[in-house]
């Protein structure tokens, strides 16, 4: 477990499913964390998600909560390539009390510690939806900067929108980012 | 089959990898593909994919060769992912017989590939991902109208030192412009 001044990230568990697809019903979650359709996920499919991450050979999974152990939200890594050091995230808050108030920037900064510090990344990448400005601010805190932007490429709410691809390096984040972490 | 002066393009067969394997056990194929893992492609190995891909019969994939008028194997190209939803497809080619690079071999079968994925496929936006060390592939694609839409910095291992990647893409709307204006003047 890695632990935050508020929160802490744990390794995901099968019985995670039940909140994450909870949490995923949100029109908020569904609107900004999935390319596909913002049709709610069943707990089922989360919890073949899980096989699937679980049986990865190189994938993590954390659950983000609070002190009290309450489940806030989750992270996880895709695509992660060792040979070149190169791994996309994706997170979301997804009780509705815990957003926009700094618990996602701090989730994303004890996420990057562990890939970039214990796992030996060097290179962390993440696409966000143009229109997801908290994100966007939220992902700029934790030291992520633009490479890009694809064009059109996402169609939500009748029209397509950009997608940006911003990216931190293992560098920049351990010059300016870890002081607020300590590993349990 | 589509049909150009320099090269056809058409669907892959089983016979078609054994070749396809030479090409990818090459220098150039494996340093200009900087995702995969460093291996050797082996025939036995490419024929159980193609099995097993033929089997799966996923509708988001499409894989054929690129051959000269006189029927020699050159290299492949294809589409190794749709995201309809989004109208999103992920493009990939290359030329495995190094006599080829040059000559707009590998130009003509991007047309050729494009004019079926736009009038026929129904793409809206065409993506691909270049490294940059194979000058030819990106000069290629620029080419035939794609534009750069991200840079990734030193983004993948190539002998020992980190190089950039590019994201590369083409709208139907721009592509049939020009289309329109070539079939116009035909």
């Amino acid at each position: 477990m890695f632990t935050g001044e508020r929160i802490n990230l744990r390794p995901q568990k099968k019985e995670d499913a039940e909140y994450i697809s909870k949490y995923q019903q949100d029109p908020d979650v569904l609107d900004n964390y999935f390319m596909g359709y913002t049709l709610p996920p069943l707990k089922e499919f989360v919890e073949r998600w899980y096989d699937h991450l679980s049986t990865e050979k190189e994938g993590y999974g954390f659950v983000i909560e609070n002190k009290q152990g309450e489940f806030l939200g989750s992270c996880h890594t895709m695509w992660m390539n060792m040979r070149n050091g190169t791994t996309y995230i994706a997170i979301f808050i997804g009780h509705p009390e815990y957003r926009s108030k700094g618990y996602g920037t701090e989730a994303m900064k004890l996420l990057l510690n562990f890939l970039f510090n214990e796992v030996g990344l060097r290179k962390v990448k993440l696409n966000v939806f143009g229109f997801n400005k908290r994100a966007i601010r939220c992902y700029e805190k934790a030291g992520f900067k633009v490479e890009g932007i694809y064009k059109q490429e996402i169609y939500r709410y009748g029209e397509y929108h950009d997608t940006y691809a911003m990216c931190v390096c293992r560098e920049d984040f351990n010059r300016g980012n870890c002081s607020c972490i300590e590993e349990a | 089959m589509y049909r150009g002066s320099l090269v056809n393009i058409r669907h892959q067969s089983i016979h078609d990898m054994s070749k396809l394997a030479e090409f990818m056990c090459t220098p150039r194929y494996i340093e200009t593909h900087v995702y995969d893992d460093p291996r050797f492609a082996y025939k036995e190995g490419l024929e159980k994919k193609f099995k097993e891909r033929m089997e799966k019969h996923d509708h988001n994939e499409l894989h054929m060769v690129i051959e000269t008028v006189d029927s020699k194997v050159i290299g492949a190209i294809g589409i190794d992912g749709n995201f309809w939803k989004n109208g999103l497809t992920w493009m990939y080619s290359y030329i495995g017989d190094v006599e080829y690079l040059e000559g707009g071999y590998h130009e003509e079968a991007i047309e050729l590939m494009l004019e079926f994925l736009f009038t026929e496929g129904n793409a809206r936006k065409i993506k691909v991902n270049i490294p940059s060390n194979d000058q030819y592939g990106l000069s290629a694609y620029m080419t035939k109208g794609f534009t750069t839409e991200v840079v990734f910095m030193e983004d993948v291992l190539c002998h020992g030192k980190y190089i950039d990647t590019y994201d590369m893409c083409i709208f139907k709307d721009e592509y049939m412009k020009t289309y329109k204006l070539q079939k116009m003047g035909q």
